[in-house]
Formats: structure tokens, C-alpha cells, sequence
């Protein structure tokens, strides 16, 4: 067993700066596609609601512009200023709302969502109002490049479950236990896919954190709100990136392989409760992210889990690196894929056939799962994010929580879960494959607090899932990750 | 005739004091110079690792002086009084300042962050610094703090690391097992169909032995009774135990696995017990007292812990306790090279009486404790239930050494850098938050 550690990655900014927060790096240098043609610089935010959350939200977006202090902390690189919205801070553009980007669902309508009895008829039918709204600024003359859908109190009560908006950490991949109840969020987005609009999800608590949102009993923790200066933070970096900007990319050396990241998962569709259907979320060093639709799982004999067939296999890769080339022109140098299950005989023969096919020489093949094999310091805080322990040439654990240097804290709950990394074809060394891991963490454009849990191949996975199982085979689904997030 | 006076002599001695120490920490120092108002000179922060520079500057005021006593001076203590204009000169900057005072015939000198001193009224209105001779001394110990000075001014600055040496502990045992595996062919189809048929031969018979498509594979030799009873001896095989735990056959390593937590089960008995629903051992309680203390080498010195305890009031009988909590473990055996582990991941158990689990609120009750509990807390139980089941079933007076498993504690590994706790903690901004807090994780407890 050998210990190192791994210094936290840089990330790249405008002017090609790097810095490792990506906070003080937008601050500092700005969105990493400033200045470039094609970049953001007047963003046209659309607003769905009830009269008094969108009035909120547009009172809040313009309250952004003058920006927010920074929290009263003594860990003052953990919760930094926002510094306001204008051509000379942050993301270098403008955010811009106005009557015709907005629409009010009357109170009428309202209540009779909310008065609806059972859970699916009445997610269905919000869904279908909400999405209607959307349509209706979609077929503007001046179309909103993002929609923020501001929920109203009532309809939060009754869509949100036993789910949060944005709990894609701290995720076990525990079944959920909502049964046949149907998800809200991953509904709507999958229905607003077709306008070619995407969506942004908002609490009334984001522009006024006073908002009590009473919550089941089931649920134990509070919602505690988040400071100003984080919130606006998390949701306009959101909001810049599925409105088309690049905030930062992996800073990597130009010496490197042209690698893709791909991440291969697999999604209960709601039609057949236990039919799986794989995807693959593909990202380039842009966290550019692609989504592809594969077949249908097949149960292994070896573990019982879901598992591609060797053709699918080699199908969905193939169209993975297919897409590739149309984005770069050209084919990837290096392939990596991540899993969070064993890799299977007929998996690993398909993959390689596809990476054969098209001459890459490099492949590294991951599974990669959270691991109760943890290490202990001698002291109150849990080791430094970027531990590594290395068993075997092909086998580590990574922490991607733990405690940061750059916060001078540790930023979590309870003792963290490093990552188990077992590579089961080795293109490069494990000590890359876990600093570009770690680096992977960083590229999640929801959270603007760097240290991630897991890399943005995995996390997607989840969001990509949840929002694919309402759409229906056969119907077109949007490529961009922005649709999904 | 020229003249240097004898207080110059001080201020360089003093200055060439502060400037090796500075170089000692591996930052740079460079002397004002020139016309100054006060500033004798600036410190600039590198990485001694990789030698970056960032810019991150401290200024730097030397006070020299030879005065045997200082004013107001203890074996711990000192103080240094300061003019108004120096005062406010310091506070005014847009750099941190240090005071540094020299002990040149002592080859001692002490600092302080000027800005964090006076930032209270009390000390401003008593126009002094007070220095602790134990804590303030500057040498190369203080580099940390005197980073963290420099940080905290400029967020967003990256730090050098501190580079401290530190060991960190996994949590696996490495694991050693019966040298020796039996198979034999038997008429029973089932672990369940096996067993009971063996209890009712021998009720204390081991359950080191599984049973795989109508053969019995046993750390416990088959050919002899009660086993033979039940299997077909003549056709026994004997192997070398290498042979499953060594093999790259997933059924043959999960068979092994198997075996493994088959000896688990006894190798605890009689002092654990183990919950089927959570998979934990966890102590039981004594069944004439309330509590079980377990006394176990720490990283140091012999410790006690509670490791049964009753806790809280029934509403309905005060005088009998809401709920139990047992210190429990779950376990996983792994094979990572080609060494099997036994990976200890420390938890609770939560029963009603000492026995009955407690079904309603046990879940609620360990989420709650996982959230109090920091990385020291659950250090300490890991560094226990290793004492535990390295140290349990050796050989004694009464009872051979348990043959088919055994544990042993792994040498910590050492990281080249670290976290400086004390330094962080100084930051914390909620020290009411639990998680930082070990005498209120404790309480709670």
C-alpha cells in the first residue's frame, strides 16, 4: 500500500488564467470563454411562476447586479463575495428579464393543480401547465435563452416528495423508495427537451429566504438556505452555462491526449418497471457533456446487475465516439470510460472492438464506487481531499471529499467516502487516471464549491437518467447536458 | 570622530535575527531600507516545496531591545508598549503587520499579528501588546500561523501547503486463516438443511463450513465426528486454504468469503453478538448491570470506553431507560493485491432493553450520532474494535488460540502533508457546530 497525495487541479478561466476555486477564478479572470466569439453577453432570463415568485425572481436577478457580501465566516475563501453582475465582474455578460420573458400562472390555475387528488395525475397535469407556459415564450419573437421555473409554495408541497431538487450528492445510488410516484423535475425536463428551452428549477427560499416550505415528516433534515452571495453564485453559473457560456474548463497540458470522458450507466424506465435502458454521458476537458440514448440491459449471470450485451456495447461506444468527431472534427486520442459496476466480459469485448475499430491506443476502463475502506487521521478533521492510496497498479482509493486546504476546513458531514478505482484495462498510469478523477469533480456546473464527491461523467448519470426515463423510446432526446442538470 | 551608535547595533541585530528565522521557514524577507516610516521590512510567503512565490506579503516592525526585564515580565509573559502614531500607522495598512520584538542577547524574539491584536477596544484603549513566552515565539514553528495571517487577508489567495508530516490509519486488518479446506459431498442441498441436521448431532458444533450444490466445503476437518456423520467422508478432499483465497474465480473467492464471515461469527462469540438485519457485532450487555466498559490500548495508553450504556427515560416507566447503544462494527472481507483484508467500519447498535433491537427510532438514533460524530470520534472506535479483534481469542491458560481466523493491526501510513488542526480549528467560524466539537459530540452521546 502506497500513500501520496494529489495537489488540487487547476481549473481554466478567461485569458487562459487557472486557479483552483472556481469562484475566485470567475472573479479574478472571468468565464473561461470571455472575449471569445460565441460567448454569452446579454443572457435572456425567462421567468415562469405564480404573480409573486416571478415578481421575487426578477426582484432577486436584478439584485444580483450590485452583487451580495460575502458571508460573515472566518473561512473566507470557502464563502467568498458576489461581486455583481457587469461586463467588468464575475461572468462578463448581463442577465436581463423583462414582461415578455415572463409568465404568470393565475391563481386560479393554481389551485386547481394543487387540487388535484394523486400524486401522478397531479404531477402530470403541473407538468403540462408549466411546460405549456414555456412553449407559449418559446414561440416569442424575443425567445429567453434559459426558462427559471419558480415554483409557487403550493405546488412544491405537492410535487416534491421524498426528493430534493439537487441531490445529486451525497448519493449512495439507494433505490428510491418513491415507487411508481413520478419525479417532478425529471418530468419537466424531459417534456420542456422538445422546445429547445432549457429550464432551471427555483425555490421561493432563493429569493427570500424567509419562505417557510413546510416539508413531510419524512424528510429530517432542514432546508437551511444558503447565503446570498452562494446562492446567486450556484444558480447564474448554472444559468451561464445552459445559456450556451463555458465558465471554466480542466486546465491540461497541451501535451496531453485528446481524451473523452465516458460515463456508462444504466436507468429504470418508467414503462416497464424493471426494463433498464443504458446511456452514455460523454464529456471533453470543456465538461462539454453529450448524452446518448443505448440498449436495453441484459441481467449478467456473473453478478446479477445490469450489463450491455457485447453488441450494445460496442454500438453505444462507437456512437459515442461517433459524436466525438462531429464536435472536434476528429476522433479522440484516448478513451476513458467510467462505471460505477464491474465491467463484464461481454462489456469489455464490445468497448474494445469500438476503440480497435477506430485505432485509439488508449483506453482506460474504471469502476469506480464509493468504498467504506477509509483512512483516519490523528485529528479532528478527516484527510485531505486528493489522499490517494494505491494497492496495486490497477487498484485506489481516492478522497474527493475530505478535508481542503484552499477552504481550510473540512466542508462536510460525518467522516467522507473516499472513491474505490479499480481499472480494468490500464492506458495510462493510476496515478493520472486519479488526478484527472479528482480534476473531473470540479467540472459540475450546479455547484460552485469545488469539492465535489464524485466526477461529473458519474454525477450526470443520475440527472440524465431520471430525466430520460420520461421520454419516450423513440423520440428524439437532446444531446446538450444542459438539458438534463 | 565617526560615530554608530549603540542602539543601531541593536535594530541590526535584531533585524538579522528576524531575517533568519524568516529564511529558516523557507519565506523570503526583504529589508525596507531606504526611508521608512516604521516598516522594517516585508515578508513574502513561498512554497518551500516547489519554490512558488504568490505575493502573499506580511510587513514586518522589529523592536530590539537589551533590556534585561521586560516590562511586566512573568516566565510567561511580557508586555510591550505602543505609541498612538505607531498604533495607527500599523492599523491604517492595507498589508498585515507583525510586531516582532528581539531578544538579541537571548537569541529569542516573539511576534503578533498587529491588525488581530488591537481589533479589540480593550486592548487598543491599553496601548500595550501582551505576549505569551510560550505561544508568540518566532521561529521556524510559527510559519503556519504566520500563513495563516497572510491569508485571511487576501481570500481566494492559494497557500503553500502545509507541509506536515502526518500518519494516517486504514481501516483494515490483515487477515490470517485456517491453513487447511475440506470438501466432501453430502445429501443436504442447503446451509439451513445442514446445520439443523448437525445441531441435532452436535448443538455446539462450529459453523465454520458452508454448503455448495450438495457438498460441504469446512475449515473443520470432515472426517471426523459429527461431520462425518453427515457427509461422505471416503470421498473427502483436502486442500490448501491458497487455493480459494488465491483464486481469480469470483464463486470460488465468494465461497471463500463465505467461509470467512462463517468464521467471524465464532471467532467473536462470546463477547459480541451480531444483529442479522444490519450485519453489525456489536457488545452485548452484562445481564446484571446497565453497562459494559471495554478498557483497549489507544494509540497511547490503556483507555476505557463505554461500549454498552443505558440512555434516556421511558415515558411510561422513568425508572427504566428509552434505549440501549452498543458499540458495534461492520466488517467486509477484501482482497486488494494479493493479501486479504478485513475492512472495520466502526457503528452503533441500538436496542430497546439490552436485547430487543430498537426497531422504531434505532435508525433514527445512528443517523443522528453519524452526524455529531467527527473523524477523531470515529478514529477512536476503529483504533478499539482493532485492539479488540487483534487481542480476542488468543491462546490462554483455559482456551487454545482460535485456529481458522485471526487479525492482525496494520503500520500506519505516512502522507507527506497534512492538515494543521489547530490552525484550522482557530478558524472555524461556528464553534457551536457539532461536528467540530468533541465535548459536545460526547455529551451527546
Amino acid at each position: 500500500m502506497k500513500l501520496s497525495h494529489l495537489t488540487e487541479p487547476p481549473l481554466e478561466f478567461g485569458g487562459a488564467m487557472r486557479h483552483v476555486d472556481i469562484r475566485f477564478g470567475l472573479m479574478d479572470y472571468g468565464p473561461f470563454d470571455a472575449g471569445m466569439e460565441g460567448a454569452p453577453k446579454r443572457i435572456k432570463v425567462g421567468i415562469v411562476g405564480s404573480a409573486e415568485t416571478v415578481e421575487g425572481t426578477a426582484r432577486w436577478l436584478e439584485s444580483c447586479r450590485t452583487g451580495f457580501e460575502a458571508k460573515a465566516s472566518r473561512q473566507p475563501n470557502l464563502f467568498p463575495v458576489f461581486p455583481g453582475l457587469s461586463f467588468e465582474e464575475a461572468f462578463r455578460c448581463e442577465f436581463v428579464t423583462s414582461d415578455e420573458l415572463q409568465r404568470v400562472l393565475p391563481p386560479k390555475e393554481i389551485a386547481r393543480l394543487a387540487a388535484i387528488p394523486g400524486q401522478r395525475e397531479m404531477t402530470r397535469a403541473v407538468v403540462e401547465s408549466i411546460a405549456d407556459e414555456i412553449g407559449v415564450l418559446s414561440e416569442r419573437t424575443t425567445k429567453p435563452d434559459v426558462v427559471l421555473v419558480a415554483l409557487p409554495i403550493e405546488i412544491i408541497q405537492r410535487t416534491y416528495n421524498a426528493r430534493a431538487a439537487t441531490s445529486s450528492e451525497n448519493d449512495d445510488g439507494a433505490p428510491d423508495e418513491s415507487g411508481p410516484e413520478l419525479d417532478f423535475r425529471g418530468m419537466l425536463k424531459a417534456s420542456c427537451m422538445r422546445l429547445h428551452l432549457p429550464i432551471q428549477l427555483l425555490w421561493p427560499t432563493t429569493f427570500d429566504p424567509a419562505y417557510k416550505i413546510p416539508r413531510k415528516l419524512k424528510e429530517n433534515s432542514d432546508r437551511r438556505t444558503q447565503d446570498p452571495a452562494t446562492i446567486a453564485w450556484n444558480l447564474l453559473t448554472a444559468v451561464y452555462y445552459k445559456a450556451g457560456g463555458l465558465p471554466w474548463r480542466l486546465a491540461r497540458d497541451a501535451r496531453q491526449l485528446r481524451t473523452s470522458f465516458v460515463e456508462l450507466s444504466f436507468y429504470r424506465s418508467i414503462d416497464g418497471e424493471h426494463v433498464h435502458t443504458s446511456t452514455a454521458q460523454m464529456f471533453d476537458e470543456r465538461g462539454e457533456g453529450l448524452i446518448l440514448r443505448g440498449g436495453r440491459m441484459v441481467e449478467s449471470e456473473e453478478d446479477r446487475r445490469p450489463h450491455l450485451t457485447a453488441e450494445d456495447a460496442y454500438e453505444l461506444l462507437r456512437n459515442s465516439l461517433k459524436v466525438f468527431r462531429q464536435q472536434h472534427g476528429h476522433y479522440p486520442a484516448r478513451v476513458v470510460l467510467h462505471k460505477t459496476s464491474r465491467f463484464d466480459r461481454n462489456e469489455l469485448a464490445g468497448f474494445h472492438k469500438a476503440i480497435d475499430e477506430r485505432d485509439i491506443d488508449y483506453a482506460d476502463l474504471i469502476w469506480v464506487q464509493k468504498s467504506m475502506t477509509r483512512l483516519y487521521r490523528l485529528g479532528v478533521y478527516p484527510p485531505l481531499r486528493g489522499s490517494l492510496l494505491r494497492f496495486e497498479k490497477d487498484q485506489a482509493l481516492l478522497y474527493t471529499r475530505g478535508s481542503v486546504e484552499f477552504f481550510r476546513t473540512y466542508p462536510g458531514m460525518y467522516v467522507p467516502r473516499p472513491l474505490m478505482l479499480r481499472c480494468q484495462a490500464l492506458g495510462q498510469p493510476l496515478q493520472h487516471v486519479a488526478a484527472e478523477m479528482l480534476a473531473l469533480t470540479k467540472m459540475n456546473w450546479n455547484n460552485t464549491q469545488f469539492d465535489n464527491g464524485l466526477p461529473i461523467t458519474i454525477a450526470a448519470a443520475k440527472q440524465v437518467g431520471e430525466v430520460l426515463k420520461y421520454v419516450p423510446d423513440g423520440q428524439e432526446i437532446a444531446p446538450r447536458y444542459s438539458f438534463y442538470m | 570622530m565617526k560615530k554608530i551608535g549603540r542602539s543601531d547595533i541593536i535594530g541590526q541585530r535584531g533585524m538579522a535575527h528576524i531575517d533568519g528565522v524568516v529564511h529558516s521557514m523557507g519565506y523570503v524577507f526583504y529589508p525596507t531600507g531606504g526611508v521608512e516610516a516604521g516598516i522594517d521590512g516585508y515578508i513574502e510567503l513561498r512554497d518551500e516545496q516547489t519554490e512558488v512565490v504568490g505575493n502573499l506579503l506580511l510587513q514586518v516592525q522589529g523592536k530590539s531591545t537589551e533590556r534585561q526585564r521586560l516590562q511586566a515580565e512573568t516566565d510567561d509573559s511580557f508586555e510591550f508598549p505602543c505609541s498612538e502614531n505607531d498604533i495607527s500607522y500599523w492599523l491604517h495598512g492595507t498589508a498585515p503587520v507583525l510586531l516582532i520584538v528581539v531578544l538579541p542577547e537571548r537569541g529569542t524574539a516573539y511576534w503578533k499579528s498587529i491588525k488581530e491584536w488591537f481589533r479589540d477596544p480593550e486592548r487598543l484603549k491599553a496601548r500595550k501588546v501582551v505576549f505569551d513566552k510560550n505561544n508568540d515565539e518566532f521561529d521556524r514553528n510559527a510559519k503556519q500561523a504566520i500563513a495563516a495571517i497572510a491569508l485571511a487577508t487576501s481570500p481566494g489567495a492559494v497557500a503553500p501547503s502545509a507541509r506536515i508530516q502526518e500518519d494516517l490509519l486504514v481501516n483494515l486488518l490483515g487477515v490470517s486463516f485456517g491453513k487447511t479446506l475440506y470438501w466432501a459431498p453430502t445429501d443436504h442441498a442447503t446451509d439451513k438443511s445442514f446445520g439443523a441436521a448437525l445441531r441435532e448431532i452436535d448443538p455446539d458444533a462450529g459453523g465454520e463450513w458452508i454448503v455448495r450444490s450438495k457438498s460441504v466445503l469446512s475449515f473443520h476437518d470432515l472426517d471426523r465426528w459429527p461431520w462425518n456423520k453427515l457427509c461422505q467422508a471416503e470421498a473427502m478432499e483436502e486442500f490448501g486454504s491458497d487455493e480459494w483465497a488465491d483464486s481469480d474465480d469470483e464463486d470460488r473467492q465468494r465461497d471463500f468469503v463465505a467461509l470467512l464471515n462463517r468464521a467471524m461469527g465464532r471467532f467473536v462469540q462470546p463477547t459480541l453478538w451480531h444483529d442479522r438485519d444490519s450485519g453489525a457485532y456489536y457488545f452485548r450487555k452484562p445481564r446484571d448491570r446497565d453497562k459494559l466498559r471495554y478498557a483497549y490500548k489507544s494509540l497511547k495508553s490503556f483507555v476505557p470506553r463505554d461500549v454498552v450504556k443505558r440512555y434516556g427515560k421511558r415515558r411510561d416507566d422513568p425508572t427504566r431507560p428509552a434505549y440501549f447503544r452498543h458499540s458495534a462494527f461492520l466488517h467486509r472481507f477484501t482482497r486488494l493485491g494479493s493479501e486479504w483484508y478485513a475492512e472495520i467500519t466502526p457503528t452503533y447498535h441500538f436496542t430497546r432493553d439490552g436485547y430487543k433491537p430498537d426497531e422504531l427510532f434505532g435508525g433514527e438514533r445512528l443517523k443522528r450520532i453519524k452526524e455529531l460524530e467527527n473523524n477523531a470520534a470515529v478514529m477512536g472506535q476503529f483504533v478499539m474494535w482493532r485492539h479488540f479483534l487483534t487481542t480476542h481469542g488468543t491462546a490462554t491458560l483455559y482456551a487454545d488460540q482460535y485456529p481458522f481466523l485471526g487479525f492482525l493491526a496494520l503500520d500506519p501510513l505516512c502522507l507527506e502533508v497534512g492538515v494543521p488542526d489547530d490552525l484550522w480549528k482557530s478558524q472555524e467560524g461556528d464553534p457551536g457546530s457539532p461536528l467540530f466539537d468533541w465535548a459536545q459530540a460526547e455529551a451527546a452521546s
